[in-house]
């Protein structure tokens, strides 16, 4: 359903709208309820499971509550906890997987969304690894991955910017885009003037004559 | 004199078979761990005399990857010992684990008379009087706790942290992208550089919550022949929000500023808030409204009005099966624009196959010019994987058409288009290590569109130290029918980790058939050639530069860039 204008429906939104903001806004506003550790999440321990440590407290903490680790503190995660830590993983801080949400082990099977926010929106499924590695997020192997499509990159298109097809390729979005030359090409098209494509009546079928190797040349049988 | 010799014969023996009684004895084996390394011989272990430990007890240590050493205990406290290691120059490290054999009538001889003090004298195990008045007769308790009840336990909890006792912890990155590409028949040429950074500080005001800035300056600039050149630079803010509860003490979650939705993902990113609310038996129920900026490089917002709410249920808390279901109204510029419903099935068990399962449905309505009253799967992506002994094997189906609505999200199409178009694509995909070094992998996909169909083989396999010692060699031969082209060709890929980092360097062969063309122009030969070395720090920085040259026709196409971050 769309482009609807009738007035009693623009005027219901907003009043839809303004209750759902009192409603959050009261809900957040509410006095908090905490609720004590272990009574909503069944299983839950300290934020790192400490049953296999050495009893002897200062061997990683210092301070008088025992909250700080000591700054010489290292932790062979692969040998002790059978999960190794490779790239960027190794050097990144406890917290950040082992923190006040739940048991790590619920997020780390989801595999990188459990703890990795999905910019592309869910649209490129969960398989991470097939462009990213663990050191960086910075993605490789777009051109041997785009051969397993409909659309493999020939030619002038394999060192082309993503962008120019996937306009929300800065941002992660890599929707649906349809193939056919004009989708990308329109602009090309109506600056073509010698001849006059459009003059002539050619707006369509343009692998009729352009190989995609480079716009400019042309095969005229 | 005889009776003397009979009677030291009888002690004798009567000390011998004790000894033997003795060392037939049983043991009880404590684990320990040394605490406290590197003052010379002598390290400090986590148990002591509460835990049966004494002076000349023979601790034995196993260090990871070495041989077992031993040390001797000189000293016990309450609960850690002082043990002299036998061998100074093998001394482990702490956390090293060690185990002590420990008579087990140790325990049951052991009364408070037999008590040792702190400091033992000697190696030899003995017992001193304990300076304790035991009592006579009942102790008559005069202390009264009227929190404590019958049946709780005598111990303290452990004092867990609340996220707003905890420290402010500031994590993230920052980064710096540069890429350029030029092709030199007609000089073409693309730059692009990024400079960014992901910030988050956990406990900013002291309540708790989290704040998150996620921001960017990008410039870009492309020269294209026969129009006019492009510039753009922005400056962006992908994510500015403040976060707080969802933890394992509070159960409601709420955030609001500029984020990527939480509960629902797929809905996108959010001007506005969102609340969600976790219920203990792990399903959880949420809301969100606001405004959605538009998927690209702008960013622009303020057209596009949203309501969404989604439910999230799980069969346990341990989420090893999941669906969620959610719907989304968007309105643009007032006017009622998209009703979108996205559900999700997960079953991921850790030893069997999982499940990932995807919809994207749209309602339209009549005034949808292409599509018509009536509802449609805009997007779904289903996948089942395994893994097995190093073995895997993907099964993964993917559905894509255009929906129908006002909000920008792709490049402009027809109306014919919206109605008709869709790609599907189904793949198999395996993968299997023949020997220790040989991994065999293989991928089948086929396509279909509105007008065609199509499909790709590729076979591939990766060897070990075939060229040098930790390389990897990857060989790949692939087919494919596009929607315009034919292509056949290899790849040849090798990498090898270098100091700090890895250094890659690949080949690739592609003969391309563009289909409807006479046979004298319709092949292309494509030739690439790809290096690249990463670096990497501990300190958490990472470094990746890279350099392509693409050969086609009689064209050559140049790309180099550089990736530089800073995690912390």
């Amino acid at each position: 359903m769309k482009r609807t204008s009738d007035s009693s429906e623009r005027l219901r939104l907003p009043v839809f709208a303004l209750a759902l903001v009192f409603l959050a806004a009261a809900c957040a506003l509410n006095r908090r309820v905490f609720v004590p550790q272990h009574s909503w999440w069944r299983g839950l321990g300290p934020v790192v499971p400490h049953e296999s440590f050495p009893a002897e407290c200062g061997t990683c903490h210092i301070g008088n509550t025992w909250q700080s680790i000591r700054k010489d503190f290292s932790f062979d995660h692969g040998t002790e906890t059978g999960v190794e830590l490779a790239g960027a993983h190794a050097q990144a801080k406890c917290l950040r997987c082992h923190n006040d949400r739940g048991p790590v082990e619920t997020f780390a099977q989801r595999g990188c969304v459990g703890c990795h926010e999905d910019i592309h929106v869910g649209q490129l499924g969960n398989d991470c690894t097939s462009c990213h590695v663990e050191t960086s997020w910075y993605p490789s192997g777009q051109i041997a991955m785009h051969n397993r499509t409909r659309f493999p990159l020939v030619g002038v298109h394999a060192a082309t910017s993503c962008r120019r097809c996937h306009p929300g390729a800065e941002v992660g979005r890599f929707g649906h885009t349809d193939p056919e030359c004009l989708t990308c090409h329109q602009r090309d098209l109506l600056n073509a003037n010698n001849p006059n494509h459009i003059g002539l009546g050619w707006v369509d079928n343009c692998d009729r004559c352009h190989l995609p190797t480079d716009w400019n040349q042309a095969e005229v049988d | 004199m005889r009776a003397v010799q009979m009677l030291l014969l009888l002690v004798a023996t009567l000390l011998l078979g004790s000894a033997v009684l003795a060392q037939d004895e049983e043991f009880q084996v404590l684990n320990l761990r040394v605490s406290t390394s590197g003052r010379g011989a002598t390290l400090i272990v986590d148990r002591g005399k509460s835990d049966g430990l004494r002076p000349g007890d023979l601790v034995r240590f196993t260090p990871r990857g070495g041989r077992t050493v031993a040390g001797v205990v000189t000293r016990v406290e309450e609960r850690n010992a002082a043990v002299r290691m036998n061998d100074p120059n093998r001394i482990p490290p702490a956390g090293t684990r060690g185990e002590v054999r420990i008579p087990m009538s140790r325990f049951r001889s052991e009364t408070p008379a037999e008590a040792e003090t702190p400091a033992a004298s000697g190696p030899q195990e003995g017992a001193e009087p304990q300076d304790l008045e035991l009592p006579r007769g009942p102790v008559e308790f005069e202390n009264e706790d009227p929190d404590w009840t019958p049946g709780m336990s005598l111990l303290a909890e452990v004092g867990v942290l609340r996220p707003a006792d905890r420290a402010l912890l500031v994590t993230g990155r920052v980064y710096v992208t540069a890429d350029a590409t030029y092709a030199d028949q007609d000089g073409r040429s693309d730059t692009f550089l990024r400079v960014g950074t992901d910030l988050r500080y956990d406990n900013p005001f002291g309540r708790g919550g989290s704040l998150h800035v996620d921001a960017e300056l990008n410039e870009r600039s492309t020269n294209l022949p026969d129009q006019a050149d492009e510039g753009d630079g922005y400056g962006r803010i992908d994510r500015l929000s403040y976060a707080s509860g969802g933890t394992r003490f509070e159960r409601d979650r709420w955030e609001v500023g500029r984020f990527l939705q939480y509960g629902m993902p797929e809905f996108g990113e959010l001007d506005g808030y969102e609340w969600n609310r976790r219920f203990e038996d792990g399903t959880r129920v949420g809301v969100s409204v606001g405004y959605m900026p538009e998927p690209d490089a702008g960013h622009q917002t303020g057209e596009d009005f949203q309501l969404s709410a989604f439910y999230h249920w799980t069969l346990d808390t341990s989420e090893i099966l999941t669906v969620d279901t959610g719907f989304q109204k968007t309105l643009h510029n007032g006017n009622s624009d998209r009703d979108l419903w996205v559900s999700k099935l997960r079953y991921l068990p850790e030893d069997d196959w999982s499940y990932d399962v995807t919809t994207w449905v749209d309602f339209y309505g009549t005034h949808d010019r292409a599509k018509g009253s009536g509802v449609g799967l805009t997007r779904a992506i289903a996948s089942a994987h395994r893994s097995w002994d190093g073995n895997g094997l993907d099964v993964t189906y993917v559905h894509a058409e255009f929906p129908e609505f006002d909000r920008f999200e792709f490049l402009p199409v027809t109306l014919a288009q919206l109605a008709d178009d869709h790609d599907d694509r189904l793949s198999l995909s395996g993968w299997t290590w023949m020997t220790a070094g040989t991994r065999l992998d293989a991928r089948v996909g086929g396509w279909v569109d509105q007008d065609d169909k199509g499909g790709d083989v590729e076979l591939g396999m990766d060897v070990r130290d075939l060229l040098l010692a930790d390389s990897t060699t990857e060989f790949t031969v692939f087919v494919g029918q596009g929607k315009f082209v034919n292509q056949q060709g290899g790849r040849v890929s090798w990498e090898k980790p270098a100091k700090s980092g890895l250094w890659q360097v690949a080949y690739e062969y592609v003969l391309q058939d563009q289909k409807g063309f006479s046979e004298d122009v319709d092949d292309v030969q494509q030739h690439r050639v790809h290096l690249s070395r990463d670096w990497f720090g501990a300190t958490g920085w990472f470094l990746s530069t890279y350099a392509e040259i693409l050969f086609y026709d009689d064209e050559n196409a140049l790309s180099a860039g550089l990736h530089w971050q800073k995690s912390f």
